[in-house]
Formats: structure tokens, C-alpha cells, sequence
């Protein structure tokens, strides 16, 4: 609140030169905000497992053995094993790596496609705004995953191939948000003061547009990689995304609905960590878009 | 007995690091018919006040600390949420400062305003529209618009509609917090005039929070000067236009560029009001007040009264050295 | 001194639904440097439409703008850029005209960033000289706009209109959204930074001791033209057009020994879109005749300096 503010002292002009380091202060407000930082636990821990899975498992994911099928967890495989006695923490592990890279591949292209299209919709409006919110409007009215699927098979399989197939989808409703934010925004008086000062369209957009919608794209964002993760899986699951004995969540989950009425742990392990992880996100993000707004301090 | 007495009233909003004294220790009397102007800036709790008076303070964060506030001898402070209920808009209402966000944009007018005459008068719903057509007249809209919804109103006829809701069950006291702030001086003249009227025809009490001595001049026979959460000085309307004792209401007059004379500079009052979380010692004025001494710095100032019905809240000035 | 800013019959139309809304109709005035031209107003007579077109805000629909003598009406790009410099306006609502993102220091800086002038070390010195001038602690340099109350913010405004160091600058009610003892503070400041840099002002407020104080010339709209201009003081010693008469009568006094003889202005503002040709106060007038209803008035020289566009204004005001 306007009362409270906190930097009193005069500090030297070489001192005050220095840009205040926001980051600082976005840091310290995520932490001072509780269900963000077990958001941010949650998304710490998992990275760490996945990226260092060795450590955690002295498994191979790819060996089969099959006496060992279908195990229970116990205390030599902790999440049992699945329909070829390979071990299914091993898998988890490092089949979140191709998971948790894809989606966050994924999530950054349709993002960033996301407002270059939806900024120049929402500030240049007319003709611009509208070829790019027909085809926008077209690509919606395809089913995600079945453009995802097109895309794919036009592409080929690969993990850069998938991120793509998986991220153009997630551009369309990405880009009506920003459109919309951006079109309320552009009317405020200090867009309007820039203008006066004469600043180009492109530092207007950079400096007071978009970072000002920030809120709708980070949740945007966080909501998405959920939905990624699980598209990936699809494509998996019809031979399109990460090929067969690669060990990716989605897969092994698809792999478990067969057996689900006899072996639970096959789905339930993987769903899990892909709840977790959506989780996760979830918080964090909630908590990183109240810290990046200045107003919202204290 | 007063219409309305409020006595030692203290309101606070409470927030994790920090406790606001929105209203400090305030007395505050209202007679029957009469107005009394409550002035003040932005943040001195005018509007607070207002709500207590509802108990329409919203908890947490705020909070009633302590006081009364006498209703015709019944404090409001004490009554059940239920015997609220049936004063909110019956005996007490009141007009806020928006008229286009205090209207239902999806509701006709002439049913919202029949909305609340049924809701506190026991009566048919064809009997309710009757009086709402009534009122509407009153406040010098035709009465066939009443079929029309908000938005086909302007900005002054929703402030009439939104004064025929307040005064349709004809209340004793009427809270207008800043009816006119948001309407052009031309709809401004024409409101104020007809709020006039329509006080005298209901022998409705008013309490007018405005920041416009200009209003207070044309509308109250009472004033009250709030700085702080304080009142700082209290008269009525003579006693505080010819002879303003406390340094605040002089900086207030002092402030306002004339109509009629010439300045070359205005005399601003200087500095900003202080943080309400953490108010000073002793007078709430002392630093933006060019009389401060020492005492000034270590007392808090009693609410003295300096001629009979005049009130303030400054010991230089009570002791006429101002 | 010389004439900085004129304007010749300048119009600006916008598109609406029910036909093309006239939000400036015809308005021709000009100012001298040093002075301030006061445009009063209701809410929705085109003064604030008026204050942009003329900073080239908006484009207009037609007309002439000058400046220092140059037509810049057509000038676009390069040309353009550094003319806006000089061109610089403050708002009304200190709370939206500040990206809520960006600290005092930056948001002063921004024009200067936008227009890449001066390096980072001699922007921040400018950027302090600046805080100085409008009365703004340095210690709030690093602080974000809603971490300061309504004065503060609307310094931050002015100081960040008078980093490009404009000769002329559109106040855009300034003070209306300000208590006031920080109104008069930012009227002080105005003033002062119009003495100390030769700043030429138009003021567009709708409040009218406000613009009693600050200005040299006085000019009224109503519903998109100009009704009456004239010097400061002669507006309110010797009102002519009935709209400014009622105008004036209807500012609550704070004063109870003056006594008062109103003119009430009955009914509400004529629509913008559209306007027939008639005189746009004729409902609310009550002069009104025959002649007023088939034809828009002139807007005439009735005394020295003192335009007026109204039919009778010589019968109701008993002139020669």
C-alpha cells in the first residue's frame, strides 16, 4: 500500500544508477507466499529427480526380465515393474526427463508464437486482427490432438518434431487471451503517454504492453504444461511421438490402461507424477504471476 | 434526544504487518430535518464513518474498536443483524458517490426502486410500482421510464434514480457520500437543488460527505471538519465560514483558487496527511502546520468547545493564539 | 511574444453506430508562448478529444494545425518525432497514466529511452534535476507508482512531459482527481514551471475557478464547439453566451454571504452524433427562437477579444 514505502534511505547517485534488482524482490515475494513455495518444492524436486535420475536408481529402464512381470511394489522395486519386469521408478525417472523437456519445449514455443500473434492482433487491430484471429479461429475448431497428429506425421517423429506438433495447437487459445488483454491495456492512458513521448509500436508493445499481461500467460502457461504432458502420451500412444521401449509417462500410462483392473500400480505411478507435476506447476505459477505484479506487494 | 448520536466511535483495518486507525474517538450529532457536512480528504475516514453508521464495514479487515452509535437512543453498535436489516434503507439510507455502478445494469428502474419499497413496507407488488412511479416523479424523471433499463439513463438522471431509491421508503436520516462528485456542475446544481427540496418535503436528516466546501455551503446547516480519523473542528455552517478557528479548515478555504478574487498564488496547505498506520504523537496537524510548537508535538489536542456549538480540535486556537 | 500553436477549423469526426459523432466541430483558436488557453467544459464536449487532436494524438478529421507557424497537420515520421518533443501532455487520472511496472525513475526516463537520447548515467542525473523541479524526493526513485499517493503520482506525470524539455504542453484535468490541498499544490507547480521555462499551456478542465486562476484566455464548449472565448477575468465579470451564464451560476461557492441568483440550466447535454443545423444549446436555452432551431450560429467577435457564437447574444446582454 501507497504508505508503505519501505526505501527511505538516500543512497549515493553511483548507488541509485544501479537498477534496483527486481528480481530481489520477486524472489523474496515468492517465498513469502506459502502453497507457492510447496508449488516450487514440488517442481524442484521432480526436476532434480528426473535430471539426476541415476542417482536415484541403479536400474536400467530398458532391462526386460520376465519372470520379474507385473511386481508389486516392494522393497527392491519400489514401484514394482511392469508388463516386461522392467522396473517402473527407473522408468518414471527417466521417462519423465522426455516428458518434462517436451512439455516445457512445447510450452515456450506456443508461448512465445502466442504473443507475437495475439499482441499484434490485439494492438493493431483491423485487417491484422482479423486474418489473425480467423485462422486462430480455424485452428481451434480442429481438435488439439488430432492437429497435433497431422503435424506430426507431416514432421516425423523426433523430440524437437513432437515439441512443435504439441505447441501449435496451444498457440490459438494462448493468443485470444493476449489479444484481449492487450486490446484493454493499449486504451490505458500510460500506453497513451508513451505514445505522446514518442516511442515506436514495437517499445510500446515490449515495455507497456506485454508486461502488463503477464498474469493471463503465466497461467496460460502452467495450465498447459499439464495438458501437454498428456499429448505427448497420445502421440506416443499411436506411434507418433517418442518411439516404443523409450520410457516417457504418457506411454507407460497407456501401457497401464490395459491392465487396470488387475495391476494398479502401472497406471497409478505415472498418473501421479503427471498430477504432481501439473500441481505443481499450478502453485508456482499462481504464486510467480502475484510476485511479478508490483501492486500486489504485501 | 438526537436523531443520530455517535459517541467515542473508533474504527481500525487490520492488516498483517500493520493496524490503521481509520476513526479515532469521533462525536458526532445529528438533529432531526438537519444537515451536517462531514469534509475532508481523501483517506480521513469519512466514509468509514458513513459505513459504521450501516455497520457495513467489512470484517476483517476493519473492525468496530469501541464507542456507540446512538439511533434514536438505540445503539446500532448492539442491535441484531436481523433489526440491521430492517433499518438498512427504511430509516437509514444512503447514496454513494457512482450512481452507474449503484444501479442493477439488467433490472428496469422502475422495479428496483419498487424492489425496496416492498422490501421493507408491507404492500402489493402493484402498490410498490404506484409509489416507485411516485418517486420517480419526485426526482423529476417521467414516469414512463421506468420501464427503461440504467444504461438508457445519463450520469445525472442515475443519480435521481439512485436518490428515489434512498429516499423511497422515506427514511429519517439519509447518508450521501459524495453524491455529486461524478456529475458536471450543470447536473451537479441540478441534483443539489433537488436534493434541498426533497430534504424539506421528507424532513429527511442528511449527513453530506463531500470534500467541496462549495457543496457544504449551498446543502448543510452543520459542519464537521475530519482530518485523520479526527474531527478538528465542528459548528455550524456561520460559525465555520465566518470565523474557521482550527489551521486546517483555514489552509482548506485557503487552498481553493476564488471565483471572484484575484491571486497570484495559491497557499496550498504543505506536506501530505500523515500514514495512517503509524500517526504521530500529539496533534495529527503538527507537520503541516505552521503555528506547531512543542506542545502541539507532545499532546494529543482535545476537542474543546470555544463558543457556544463550536468545537476544535487546537490548543493555540482555543487559547487565541491563532 | 510570438504566436506558438494555432489552429484553423479543426474538426475531428468518430464513426459510431448512429451516425458520425462530432467531437470537435470547427474549432479555430491560437496561443501565444507563455500563455495558457483554459478550455471548460461538461464531460462529453469534446475538450479532451480537442487537447489530443491537437497533439496529434488523434489524427483530425479536418482542419489546420500550426505550430511556431509551420503546418505539421500532414507531418508524419522523422519530421514528425521531433516536433513531438515539444509536444508533450499531462493526464487526469494519475493512477492509469503510469505503467504500474515500471519505477518513478524509469517511467521519467521512458521518453527520453524511447527518443534514445543521452546515455544511462546522464539520463539518471536528468531523470534526478527532473524530481527536483516538480518537488519530488529522490528517496521515491526506485519506488513503483502504487506506492505513492495521488500528488506524488501526477508529479511523476509532469516530470515526465518535461523530460524532452516541450515548449507546450496539454494539461488534461490534472488536478481533478486530486484533494484539494494537493490541488493547489500541482496548480503552484504548474505555474511555476511555466514561469521558470516559458511552458505554453492549454488547460482543459471542467472546473472553473481552477481555470480562473491558471489561464489567460478562456474558451467554453459545449457539445463539440466553441461557444464563448475571451481574457480570463472578462468570462467572469461579463459571461455572454447563456451556456457559460449557467455554467457559471451553477459552481457551488464556498462562501455563504454571497447572494445568488441562479441560472438553472434545465436538461442535459444535446447528442454529438449527428447534430442538425441549429444551435447545439437550444434545448437547454431559454432565448431559444425560430431563427436558433434553422441555423447554427457564427462564432463572432462581440467585443474586443471577446467571441461569442450565439443569435441574440447582443438582445440578452443589452449591447449596442
Amino acid at each position: 500500500m501507497f504508505w508503505k514505502s519501505k526505501r527511505e534511505t538516500v543512497k549515493s547517485l553511483e548507488e541509485m544508477t544501479r537498477r534496483r534488482s527486481q528480481w530481489r524482490d520477486v524472489m523474496g515475494r515468492l517465498f513469502r507466499n506459502k502453497t507457492g513455495f510447496v508449488g516450487l518444492c514440488i517442481c524442484a524436486i521432480l526436476i532434480i529427480l528426473v535430471v539426476f535420475a541415476p542417482v536415484f536408481t541403479s536400474y536400467n529402464p530398458l532391462k526386460q526380465s520376465v519372470p520379474e512381470r507385473f511386481l508389486y511394489p516392494s522393497s527392491e522395486h519400489i514401484f514394482g515393474t511392469d508388463d516386461f519386469g522392467r522396473d517402473l521408478w527407473a522408468r518414471i525417472l527417466y521417462g519423465g526427463r522426455i516428458s518434462l523437456l517436451i512439455a516445457f519445449i512445447a510450452v515456450i514455443i506456443s508461448t512465445v508464437g502466442a504473443i507475437i500473434l495475439g499482441s499484434c492482433a490485439g494492438y493493431f487491430g483491423g485487417a491484422v486482427d482479423q486474418i489473425i484471429t480467423r485462422v486462430m479461429d480455424v485452428m481451434m475448431s480442429i481438435p488439439g490432438l488430432l492437429l497435433a497428429i497431422a503435424i506430426s506425421s507431416a514432421l516425423g517423429a523426433g523430440l524437437v518434431n513432437t515439441a512443435l506438433a504439441i505447441a501449435i495447437p496451444g498457440i490459438a487459445p494462448g493468443a485470444r487471451i493476449i489479444r484481449s488483454t492487450v486490446m484493454s491495456i493499449k486504451d490505458c492512458e500510460y500506453v497513451e503517454a508513451a505514445k505522446a513521448s514518442g516511442s515506436k509500436n514495437f517499445r510500446l508493445i515490449m515495455i507497456h504492453i506485454i508486461p502488463n499481461c503477464i498474469a493471463p500467460l503465466i497461467v496460460n502457461a502452467t495450465l498447459s504444461i499439464g495438458g501437454n504432458i498428456m499429448a505427448i502420451s497420445g502421440l506416443s500412444f499411436i506411434g507418433l511421438g517418442v518411439q516404443a521401449p523409450t520410457p516417457e509417462w504418457g506411454a507407460i500410462l497407456s501401457t497401464g490402461k490395459t491392465y487396470l483392473r488387475d495391476f494398479w500400480p502401472l497406471v497409478f505411478f505415472p498418473a501421479l507424477f503427471i498430477m504432481l507435476t501439473i500441481l505443481g506447476f499450478n502453485l508456482f505459477g499462481d504464486a510467480l504471476r502475484d510476485a511479478l505484479d508490483p501492486r500486489l506487494k504485501d | 434526544m438526537s436523531l443520530l448520536e455517535i459517541k467515542h466511535l473508533s474504527v481500525q483495518f487490520e492488516t498483517r504487518d500493520s493496524v490503521i486507525k481509520a476513526v479515532n474517538d469521533l462525536d458526532l450529532t445529528i438533529e432531526a430535518g438537519q444537515t451536517l457536512g462531514l469534509v475532508g480528504e481523501t483517506g480521513a475516514g469519512k466514509t468509514t464513518t458513513a459505513l459504521s453508521i450501516l455497520r457495513l464495514i467489512q470484517e476483517p479487515p476493519g473492525r468496530i474498536k469501541g464507542g456507540e452509535i446512538l439511533f434514536e437512543g438505540k445503539d446500532l453498535l448492539k442491535v441484531s443483524n436481523e433489526e440491521m436489516r430492517a433499518i438498512r434503507g427504511n430509516e437509514i439510507s444512503m447514496i454513494f458517490q457512482d450512481p452507474m455502478t449503484a444501479l442493477n445494469p439488467i433490472i428496469r428502474v422502475g422495479e428496483q426502486i419498487a424492489e425496496v419499497i416492498r422490501l421493507h413496507e408491507n404492500c402489493s407488488k402493484g402498490e410498490a410500482m404506484e409509489k416507485a412511479l411516485y418517486m420517480l416523479e419526485t426526482v423529476g424523471i417521467r414516469p414512463e421510464r421506468s420501464m427503461d433499463y440504467p444504461h438508457q439513463f445519463s450520469g445525472g438522471m442515475k443519480q435521481r434514480v439512485v436518490i428515489a431509491i434512498a429516499l423511497a421508503c422515506s427514511p429519517k436520516l439519509l447518508i450521501a457520500d459524495e453524491p455529486t462528485t461524478a456529475l458536471d456542475v450543470t447536473i451537479q446544481a441540478q441534483v443539489l437543488e433537488m436534493m434541498n427540496k426533497l430534504k424539506q418535503q421528507f424532513n429527511t436528516a442528511m449527513l453530506m460527505i463531500t470534500h467541496d466546501l462549495g457543496i457544504v455551503a449551498e446543502t448543510c446547516d452543520h459542519v464537521a471538519i475530519m482530518y485523520a480519523g479526527e474531527l478538528v473542528e465542528y459548528g455550524t455552517i456561520e460559525r465555520i465560514f465566518h470565523n474557521p478557528r482550527h489551521p486546517y479548515t483555514n489552509g482548506l478555504f485557503g487552498a481553493i483558487p476564488s471565483l471572484d478574487k484575484d491571486v497570484d498564488r495559491l497557499r496550498p496547505i504543505p506536506g501530505l496527511m500523515p500514514d495512517p498506520a503509524a500517526l504521530p504523537k500529539g496533534c495529527k496537524f503538527q507537520e503541516r502546520c505552521e503555528y506547531a510548537c512543542d506542545k502541539c508535538r507532545e499532546n494529543a489536542q482535545m476537542f474543546t468547545e470555544i463558543e457556544p456549538g463550536h468545537f476544535v480540535r487546537c490548543e493555540r486556537a482555543v487559547r487565541g493564539e491563532i | 511574444m510570438g504566436e506558438l500553436i494555432r489552429v484553423e477549423n479543426l474538426k475531428k469526426y468518430f464513426p459510431t453506430p448512429g451516425g458520425m459523432l462530432h467531437a470537435v466541430d470547427d474549432v479555430s483558436f491560437s496561443i501565444n508562448e507563455g500563455e495558457t488557453l483554459g478550455v471548460v467544459g461538461e464531460s462529453g464536449c469534446g475538450k479532451s478529444t480537442l487537447g489530443r487532436v491537437v497533439l496529434k494524438l488523434i489524427e483530425p478529421t479536418d482542419g489546420r494545425i500550426y505550430y511556431r507557424g509551420q503546418d505539421i497537420t500532414d507531418l508524419k515520421g522523422k519530421s514528425f518525432a521531433e516536433l513531438r518533443k515539444k509536444m508533450q501532455i499531462v493526464f487526469q487520472d494519475p493512477y492509469s497514466s503510469l505503467n504500474p511496472r515500471l519505477c518513478v525513475s524509469e517511467l521519467i526516463a521512458d521518453p527520453l529511452k524511447a527518443n534514445r537520447m543521452l546515455d544511462r548515467r546522464s539520463r539518471q542525473e536528468k531523470v534526478y534535476e527532473l524530481m527536483d523541479m516538480v518537488g519530488l524526493s529522490r528517496r521515491f526513485a526506485f519506488s513503483y507508482p502504487h506506492e505513492l499517493d495521488g500528488g506524488r503520482r501526477q508529479r511523476i506525470g509532469i516530470a515526465r512531459a518535461l523530460v524532452l524539455d516541450p515548449d507546450f504542453i496539454v494539461c488534461d484535468e490534472p488536478v481533478s482527481a486530486l484533494d484539494v490541498s494537493i490541488q493547489a499544490q500541482i496548480l503552484n507547480l504548474l505555474q511555476d514551471l511555466q514561469q521558470q521555462r516559458n511552458l505554453t499551456y492549454i488547460f482543459v478542465t471542467h472546473d472553473l475557478s481552477v481555470v480562473r486562476h491558471i489561464s489567460t484566455n478562456i474558451m467554453v464548449m459545449y457539445v463539440g464547439v466553441v461557444v464563448e472565448k475571451c481574457e480570463a477575468k472578462e468570462l467572469f465579470k461579463m459571461p455572454l453566451h447563456p451556456y457559460t451564464k449557467g455554467l457559471l451560476s451553477a459552481i457551488p461557492i464556498p462562501s455563504i454571504d454571497v447572494p445568488r441568483n441562479k441560472v438553472e440550466l434545465k436538461g442535459e447535454l444535446t447528442s454529438p452524433v449527428e447534430p442538425k443545423n441549429e444551435c447545439r444549446f437550444v434545448a437547454r436555452c431559454k432565448y431559444a427562437s425560430d431563427l436558433c432551431r434553422s441555423q447554427a450560429p457564427k462564432f463572432e467577435e462581440v467585443l474586443p477579444n471577446h467571441f461569442v457564437s450565439c443569435h441574440h447574444v447582443k438582445e440578452i446582454n443589452h449591447l449596442a
